[in-house]
């Protein structure tokens, strides 16, 4: 029993650790895209996205070394897949943050008739919706129905991010002057950031799916 | 002691086929090894075989009065049997085989009596209903009272470890206990041993069949841990508990047709109809063709026997 208690602890930790390397990686990409939108591509926004690229590869790193250590050790299959299954989900969101920010940077695109009061808003919801995440995960170990109570929330704060990003796509598609091609791209940008609520949000489904099969 | 051979041969069958369903589920899913499962439930078959394998021995004894030579030609009929609808691929169960093969190696004698065949088809139809209602029962008492004392993942994981271990050993127990008068207890019947004797050499060849079960195994592990961690668990308890209780009955039952109840049962507290028509349409199968087939070749071996021999 020993062994096994010292295993779920490693994992428990591994996990901990690329939780919150992911969630530094999320949190300073959506900084650096705001001041990106804002002030252009500045020394400030280059030196958060090495940052971003820093802990994106941190966390692929702790990633590497939890998916080793979960396949050598001895969890049962049922578990082993569920863990993989959720580290995979985690690490999906510093590789979305990052993308965004690469492609919007790599490109030179300009965003200049963006709400940035409502995309702070989203920035918001991303920062304090990956909190339940984290809050949620920690509990999965020791108390598995209040993770799945943060695992639900994570719904609701999606739902708030979808509408913002109605809300701002039709500001832009009612925006006279915009080109076809300009209007694309801003919906584009502001789908992407709204979409990193979805991912956040296939986490929760994971923790949910894997409350549900241990629960009677 | 040659007369013997043909009851091991049988309990080399039955260990093999059926110690998949006690820990098929534990190794597949590498709670322990198929060394320590072999281990485990031999030792546990032979103490279950001993200490309680005397009362199916009494009623499968009531069937037909043996001599030596009867009793070996009933046990090779039904490892026969076994063997044969094993290469055919079709459903077999040893208990419903050993039955078929007592009745088909006296039947030319007129020295069957038929009386205890009401009680063993009805303990054979009541296996897979009382598998599915105790799986029913485990189930809701999981959900009440354990569910919640079981907080975590970590605490979960180690609860259906445990549990398989622990399920895995009762079943082993309740294997041996119910299941060894098969092997031996037509041996008994006819005079060779005493029944804790005969039970501690019957689970001493059923756990011999236990060392070639991993093929099986993996193939009913597959199956089993196809549940939910949890369902897995209590399918292999209310297996063990099925088996138990026919063995304080004293009636030899089919381990395979207790699985298949208690998968049933656990799938209702889901509400999810686990009812495979091609399972059932074996379980009818092993209830009617099983028997019969035993029964012609037990006639058949006993005219071959009375031709070599008088």
């Amino acid at each position: 029993m020993a062994k096994l208690f010292a295993e779920f602890d490693q994992v428990e930790a591994d996990l901990e650790e690329l939780t919150k390397i992911v969630g530094e990686c999320l949190e300073k990409s959506l900084e650096s895209i705001v001041l990106y939108l804002q002030e252009g591509e500045t020394q400030e926004v280059a030196e958060l996205t090495d940052l971003v690229h820093s802990k994106e590869s941190e966390a692929d790193e702790v990633r590497r070394k939890l998916v080793q250590h979960i396949l050598k050790g001895s969890l049962m299959p049922h578990t082993r897949s569920d863990m993989l299954h959720l580290i995979e989900s985690i690490d999906d969101i510093a590789d979305a943050a990052q993308d965004i920010l690469d492609s919007i940077i790599f490109l030179s695109l300009k965003f200049d008739h963006l709400n940035l009061a409502k995309l702070d808003k989203m920035q918001e919801l991303l920062i304090e919706q990956f909190d339940k995440l984290s809050q949620g995960l920690k509990l999965l170990f020791t108390d598995m129905r209040q993770s799945l109570v943060f695992a639900r929330e994570l719904e609701d704060v999606e739902s708030k991010l979808d509408d913002l990003e109605e809300e701002i796509t039709r500001e832009i598609g009612n925006t006279a002057g915009l080109e076809p091609a300009a209007k694309l791209a801003h919906r584009d940008l502001v789908k992407s950031i709204s979409d990193l609520g979805d991912i956040i949000e296939n986490v929760g489904d994971n923790i949910e799916t894997i409350v549900s099969v241990r629960k009677g | 002691m040659w007369y013997l051979l043909s009851g091991i041969y049988l309990g080399g069958t039955l260990g093999a086929n059926d110690a998949a369903n006690i820990f098929g589920t534990a190794v597949m899913t590498r709670v322990i090894k198929f060394q320590t499962a072999v281990l485990l439930t031999t030792i546990f078959v032979i103490i279950g075989s001993g200490l309680e394998g005397a009362g199916g021995m009494e009623t499968l004894g009531q069937l037909a009065d043996q001599t030596l030579m009867t009793a070996f030609i009933s046990s090779l009929a039904a490892a026969l049997t076994v063997t044969l609808m094993t290469l055919l691929e079709l459903p077999v169960s040893t208990s419903q085989a050993v039955v078929g093969a007592i009745i088909g190696s006296n039947l030319l004698t007129g020295n069957v009596d038929f009386s205890p065949l009401v009680p063993i088809v009805s303990a054979w139809i009541l296996t897979p209903i009382g598998a599915m209602v105790i799986g029913f029962l485990l189930y809701k008492i999981y959900i009440l009272f354990i569910e919640e004392r079981i907080a975590g993942v970590r605490a979960f994981e180690t609860f259906v470890k445990y549990g398989l271990i622990v399920s895995g050993i009762y079943g082993a127990y309740s294997l041996g206990a119910n299941n060894v008068a098969n092997v031996i207890g037509v041996f008994v019947e006819a005079g060779m041993f005493e029944p804790q004797l005969g039970g501690v050499i019957g689970g001493m060849a059923i756990g011999l069949g236990v060392v070639y079960s991993k093929g099986v195994m993996h193939t009913v592990g597959k199956k089993i841990t196809g549940l939910t961690p949890l369902m897995a668990l209590i399918t292999v308890l209310s297996h063990s508990i099925t088996l138990y209780i026919f063995a304080r009955i004293g009636i030899p039952v089919s381990s395979s047709q207790a699985i298949v109840g208690a998968v049933l049962g656990v799938g209702l507290v889901k509400g999810a109809n686990m009812l495979d028509w091609d399972m059932a349409r074996k379980i009818l199968f092993g209830w009617i063709g099983t028997p019969s087939v035993a029964l012609v070749v037990g006639i058949i071996l006993n005219q071959v026997a009375f031709w070599l021999f008088f």
